[in-house]
């Protein structure tokens, strides 16, 4: 179980979030949603170590075993797609495990034929598939995903839902999911928390 | 009107101006009438050709041609070592950001006076085209690593990129053409440092003592002789740079 408690964080001269707490379900997708710029991703980072807090406690999280697909895509432009999702299972596998799994991961997203290419010659929902690949190559206990669907169009985005659901089912993940659509969450989730106000307050819907 | 030598480079064209500068400087000369002021192009061709036939020449060319390159080398290892420490440090950066711009502001003959204090006359050019050239690479390189995406270095924390590959991957495409900048800037400026430190130090073997000697004894022929070798020299080794830089991205393109 993953626990964040008794959470402050400031934002400027106001609590963002003040004596927040919220738990995720190991092994389960869980989804939080909430209006644009609330402190979803705020959340998502401080659960990942990139964002210091004042106070509070995150429990149950391994960072050495985490993958995120960041709101951006963050995918280095000199490099090709294989080589992007490569470069981060460096520390993990062999080399030839790597590419197996770098060959595995792109097959489930359709993106086979585009090993070779390079990330601006992508377009911008091809760009997203190749993030999400990297988290789901990395093979991570947790995965934290930071509107994933962003730029995708609804077949796409059906498409990936299904393809995120058979990688979750096949490693059971921890997985944690931010976005705006409800939709969305809903089809994904075990269980969906809506964030709003300021300071935060959570919601199970 | 419509332009009667085209936008495009061609040989023609080069070769034209070329004609048109030679053309201007011996209206020049028959006009002046003094070979003590303004020798003739025939005259300064030929006395190039003796030169180049002279058994020292070479010797001076490679003297010259091996301060100016390890001038830039010096500059570049210390550009890129502090440029990183300022990156990483900000106390680096605080004491390198007064001594650059110290550097900068300073006249190259003032450097050059002051070397003439500690160096022989050898080592007085390479030290002042270090100090003139460092500046140069410093700023790039910082540049470079400010210019770095933060977004690329939470990736690699949350995926746990090994350094070695952080380095090779994410900081080094970021600094390369920032690398490339100073390298084009700083092989021209190296060249006239170089050359201006040899003249004031007259060190045994180099292009500056004997276009300093030139003057000396008026032998103005082998004065511009010797400005057209060291044009050409620094034109060709900026060309060779050039080229290989562009090489290098070529082949990364393919």
């Amino acid at each position: 179980m993953i626990e964040v408690m008794n959470l402050y964080k400031r934002y400027k001269k106001e609590y963002l979030f003040e004596n927040f707490d919220i738990s995720f379900c190991d092994k389960k997708i869980t989804s939080i949603i909430g209006p644009s710029g609330c402190g979803k991703t705020t959340l998502l980072r401080m659960m990942a170590g990139l964002e210091p807090y004042e106070r509070g406690m995150v429990t149950g999280i391994n960072r050495k075993n985490l993958a995120y697909v960041f709101q951006e895509d963050r995918l280095l432009p000199w490099l090709t797609v294989g080589e992007n999702i490569g470069l981060v299972l460096k520390t993990k596998y062999t080399k030839a495990e790597a590419d197996q799994r770098v060959k595995e991961v792109l097959s489930l997203l359709d993106l086979e034929e585009a090993s070779d290419m390079m990330p601006a010659e992508l377009s911008g929902g091809m760009q997203r598939r190749v993030a999400i690949g990297r988290a789901l190559a990395y093979d991570a206990e947790l995965i934290l995903l930071d509107e994933p669907f962003k730029g995708m169009d609804d077949r796409l985005k059906n498409r990936v839902l299904g393809k995120l659901a058979v990688a979750w089912k096949k490693g059971e993940k921890t997985i944690i999911l931010v976005t705006h659509d409800l939709e969305d969450a809903r089809k994904l989730s075990d269980v969906v928390y809506e964030l709003s106000g300021r300071p935060l307050k959570k919601m199970v819907l | 009107m419509r332009n009667i030598i085209s936008k495009k480079p061609s040989k023609l064209k080069a070769g034209l101006v070329v004609a048109f500068w030679l053309m201007a400087w011996q209206i020049a000369y028959v006009f002046i009438g003094k070979d003590v002021v303004l020798p003739s192009p025939v005259n300064t061709v030929f006395a190039l050709g003796q030169m180049m036939v002279s058994e020292g020449f070479y010797q001076d060319v490679s003297a010259t041609m091996y301060r100016v390159i390890l001038g830039i080398v010096i500059s570049f290892a210390a550009g890129l070592g502090t440029a990183v420490a300022a990156h990483f440090f900000f106390i680096v950066k605080d004491i390198m950001g007064l001594a650059i711009n110290v550097l900068k502001s300073t006249p190259v003959m003032a450097v050059i006076i002051f070397a003439l204090l500690w160096l022989s006359s050898g080592h007085v050019p390479i030290f002042v085209c270090f100090l003139m050239c460092y500046p140069i690479v410093y700023t790039n390189v910082l540049a470079g690593l400010q210019s770095l995406n933060k977004e690329y270095i939470e990736m690699s924390q949350i995926y746990h990129i090994r350094n070695r590959d952080l380095i090779r991957y994410i900081y080094i495409p970021f600094i390369k053409p920032h690398i490339k900048s100073a390298l084009s800037l700083t092989t021209g400026l190296s060249w006239k440092t170089v050359v201006a430190a040899e003249v004031l130090s007259s060190p045994d073997y180099s292009m500056g003592y004997n276009l300093l000697n030139a003057k000396v004894y008026l032998e103005t022929e082998s004065l511009f002789a010797w400005i057209i070798a060291i044009v050409a020299f620094s034109m060709a080794f900026e060309k060779m740079v050039n080229r290989l830089l562009k090489g290098g991205e070529m082949r990364k393109a393919t």
